[in-house]
């Protein structure tokens, strides 16, 4: 090959291989960060994910090696040095880019004949390889990444912000899987297929996030997706109600199912009146008035299928069609059961993307928290504390058996290793001011029907029952503690709180 | 006179020399370099290693005059250069004549040269420089090509003088003769105690040797081959301004820029040697040593720590870097 081809290509492909080398080597450092990032997650709570990093790495290393082909480009006589080196050639490539517009020599054409000859011999290829000396180093790198990820991944030092984050995602896992095998049974019991399945991807869910390896990244896309199924299977359970007449509100059909069960029952008795033999003129009268506030009040679309059959029965009732209206009747009322149980479902639904919801905020605290645990360690945690003896208040007292209940509830809570045990613990929750409906329908269980709900009526009015007092994280770490080791039950927990703050109190 | 010439020449040259020289096959190199060069050597041995002898041959091979001066201290630099004698003409008439020293001839073997006093080492200097001789305000020119080749025994300290620093420069190469090895013991016995001793054959004469010192001054030395000639000599020197640590450490004073004369030259020969019309870098590391190590005037610490001045040169090469390579890249 001609000397001065033979530069021309080898330049060409020198800037190959340094852009290369250059990709490489970023290739190399960006690995080393993933790996170093990874071993991070074992104290801190954050989570590496694979396919970024390795987008991350890939691009990096392409934009270094473009910048580098772009922005580096050896000389000529870099080139020839390169040759040299490589091939052996004793400087004869460097001398002859140095003499070629030289003065004349008595030896330059020996020398060019020289050069033309080593130049012939050069394979271009082994000369300037442009496969990157350290590959085997960055797949090695590599497969540590995947390595960790699959085998270390989730795994958390003890006392650390990790583990402690790690911690709380088993929690709301466990609590999740609770939950999750009631709405399932629930589900199941009543032929609710939406909830069954929501409850079931809860469930497998939830299993996942209890495990050990469970990092509260995957834990936190874990229950954003399901939330986003829950709300899918809401809005089809929705739709199919409003199919039914329901209309849309703010937050889910305006008819609440209990309504629609009292519709229910109501126009089961109205079809009981009309079968009654025989039927007055005054009874005939009654029916068709509630049928007619029927139609009027319930808050169903005028089409709906139940308002239809009201329509119907109460023309049949008007020509005295009895045996028409009887059956109008009925298919409103299987109208309005059918709309109950798809609205009970909704709830159903709306309660399980509450539940995966509150694991997912309650999970972004324990992150946040561990994000600053200065702040976490200076700030006081607000912590209602229980008001001590507010005779006069409404609500406060039990005046069933005539004592006058005392905030402290058991007496131990205020004096450490002395007290007593009363043997109904704390107060009783106070009341608000609406009306009780049993949610629990009598009977063998698979053959009643369980209403469940909330009742909503405005707070009660007065000064607050709680204050608020400031406890430093650590009573409050060492108060959860002893709430574990010692399984306290529920309704005991809010007293070790309160004498635990008591006892920081009285501390100096 | 080509390179194939040259080198053809080179080779019998060698060849002939090692008919009558057992082994030193670096030494030799560096002789014959240095003679293409036109310049000269100090050769350093104990006795009988075959200083003399292989400076013979040399002379034989080469067919030049050949004159031998063994430094004594008593030795007047008269007795090296000449003297002006009073001769009488057949008229009667008297008249001083020159009478040239032994130094008026070819190839010079000063042997045991720091046995001299520093007055007669110094007799040597103008004869080494300027290929010329001045005795009583006349100049006589030395026959060209004109070598000196020095020996001086480096166990025998006592009662020897130095050369100076000055007298060193003027050196080409130092070159130090080894005790050859058992083997080469064993040829030398076989050829030497023979019925026939071998002798060298003249392959060349003095024309020759001149036509082939032209001839190294037309090889090709390109720019980065020159730079680290000069960033060597100059990493020799622990005030300037790159250093080496060896130098920094161990060094009074460096090479001198006759010293990168020196490499440059003995370079282009060696590339003409193997057959090449340019000097590499390589050729330079090659002759570093030989053209160094007695350019080097080492302090105080290193006479303490036994430090010789072979160690720093090495340091030195393997410390500069090519003047390229840095961005050529591996």
């Amino acid at each position: 090959m001609d000397p001065d081809r033979l530069l021309q290509s080898a330049r060409q492909r020198l800037a190959w291989r340094r852009a290369l080398q250059a990709g490489e080597a970023a290739a190399l450092w960006l690995l080393l960060s993933a790996l170093g990032a990874q071993l991070g997650t074992l104290a801190f709570p954050y989570s590496v994910r694979l396919d970024w990093a390795f987008l991350a790495v890939a691009a990096g290393a392409g934009t270094v090696a473009l910048a580098t082909r772009l922005l580096v480009r050896p000389t000529t006589t870099e080139t020839a040095h390169w040759l040299d080196r490589r091939c052996a050639l004793q400087d004869r490539m460097a001398t002859y880019v140095a003499v070629r517009g030289a003065a004349p020599s008595r030896l330059l054409g020996h020398f060019l004949r020289d050069v033309q000859r080593a130049a012939a011999e050069v394979r271009l290829r082994e000369a300037v390889p442009l496969r990157p000396a350290r590959w085997r180093a960055v797949l090695g790198l590599a497969a540590c990444v995947v390595a960790w990820d699959l085998l270390v991944s989730g795994s958390t030092l003890p006392n650390t912000p990790a583990r402690r984050v790690a911690e709380v995602v088993r929690q709301e896992g466990r609590r999740l899987q609770d939950l999750a095998r009631e709405w399932e049974r629930e589900a199941r019991g009543r032929g609710w297929r939406e909830a069954l399945w929501s409850a079931r991807n809860v469930r497998q869910a939830a299993a996942s996030l209890a495990s050990p390896r469970a990092t509260a990244e995957l834990a936190r896309r874990q229950l954003a997706r399901l939330a986003a199924e829950v709300g899918a299977a809401r809005a089809e359970v929705r739709a199919r109600a409003q199919d039914q007449g329901a209309l849309p509100g703010p937050e889910g059909p305006q008819l609440h199912p209990r309504a629609a069960r009292a519709l229910e029952r109501e126009l089961a008795g109205l079809g009981r009146a009309l079968e009654e033999v025989p039927l007055s003129g005054e009874q005939a009268e009654r029916v068709l008035r509630a049928l007619n506030r029927l139609e009027s009040t319930s808050p169903l679309r005028p089409q709906s299928p139940a308002q239809a059959a009201l329509r119907e029965a109460r023309r049949r009732l008007r020509a005295q069609d009895r045996a028409g209206a009887r059956e109008a009747v009925r298919r409103a009322e299987e109208a309005f059961r059918e709309l109950a149980r798809l609205l009970e479902e909704e709830g159903m639904l709306a309660k399980q993307r509450q539940e995966v919801e509150a694991s997912s905020l309650s999970i972004a605290g324990a992150l946040q928290g561990a994000a600053d645990p200065e702040a976490a360690q200076e700030r006081p945690i607000r912590y209602p504390n229980m008001p001590r003896n507010r005779p006069g208040t409404a609500g406060d007292r039990d005046d069933k058996d005539g004592e006058e209940w005392s905030w402290e509830g058991p007496q131990y809570g205020l004096q450490p290793g002395a007290g007593r045990v009363p043997e109904k613990v704390g107060p009783p929750t106070p009341r608000l001011q609406a009306q009780r409906r049993p949610e629990h329908l009598p009977g063998q269980p698979g053959e009643g029907k369980v209403y469940t709900g909330h009742v909503r009526a405005p707070a009660a009015g007065g000064e607050p029952r709680t204050r608020m007092a400031g406890l430093p994280a650590r009573l409050v770490r060492q108060v959860d503690e002893v709430l574990r080791a010692q399984r306290v039950p529920a309704p005991y927990r809010d007293w070790v709180r309160h004498y635990f703050a008591e006892l920081a109190e009285s501390a100096p | 006179m080509d390179v194939q010439e040259f080198q053809s020449l080179y080779q019998r040259i060698r060849q002939e020399l090692g008919r009558v020289v057992v082994g030193h096959d670096e030494v030799v190199e560096g002789v014959l370099l240095a003679v293409f060069c036109g310049g000269h050597v100090l050769l350093e041995g104990v006795p009988g290693v075959g200083k003399t002898l292989l400076v013979k041959a040399l002379a034989r091979v080469l067919e030049l005059k050949f004159s031998r001066i063994q430094f004594t201290p008593d030795l007047m630099p008269a007795d090296v250069v000449g003297t002006n004698v009073l001769v009488q003409d057949p008229d009667g008439r008297r008249s001083l004549a020159f009478q040239p020293g032994p130094v008026f001839s070819q190839i010079v073997l000063a042997d045991e040269i720091n046995r001299a006093t520093p007055k007669t080492q110094s007799a040597l200097l103008e004869a080494m420089q300027e290929y010329a001789v001045t005795v009583a305000g006349v100049s006589y020119p030395l026959e060209r090509p004109f070598f000196v080749l020095a020996t001086q025994n480096p166990i025998e300290m006592e009662g020897t003088y130095p050369l100076p620093e000055a007298q060193l420069d003027r050196f080409l190469f130092k070159l130090r003769v080894p005790f050859p090895d058992t083997e080469s013991v064993v040829e030398i016995l076989e050829r030497t105690t023979g019925s026939r001793v071998p002798e060298a054959q003249p392959v060349a004469d003095a024309q020759t040797v001149l036509r082939m010192q032209a001839l190294v001054r037309e090889v090709l030395a390109a720019p980065h081959v020159q730079t680290y000639v000069a960033r060597l000599v100059e990493a020799t020197h622990p005030q300037g301004p790159r250093p080496a640590r060896a130098a920094r450490r161990w060094v009074r004073y460096g090479a001198s820029p006759r010293g990168a004369q020196a490499l440059l030259l003995a370079a282009k020969a060696r590339a003409l040697v193997h057959g090449r019309a340019h000097a590499s870098v390589e050729d330079v590391r090659a002759v570093a040593l030989p053209a160094l190590r007695h350019r080097l005037l080492l302090n105080f610490e290193a006479d303490a720590e036994g430090v010789e001045a072979d160690q720093v040169v090495r340091d030195v090469v393997e410390e500069v870097p090519e003047v390229a390579a840095a961005s050529a890249g591996p």
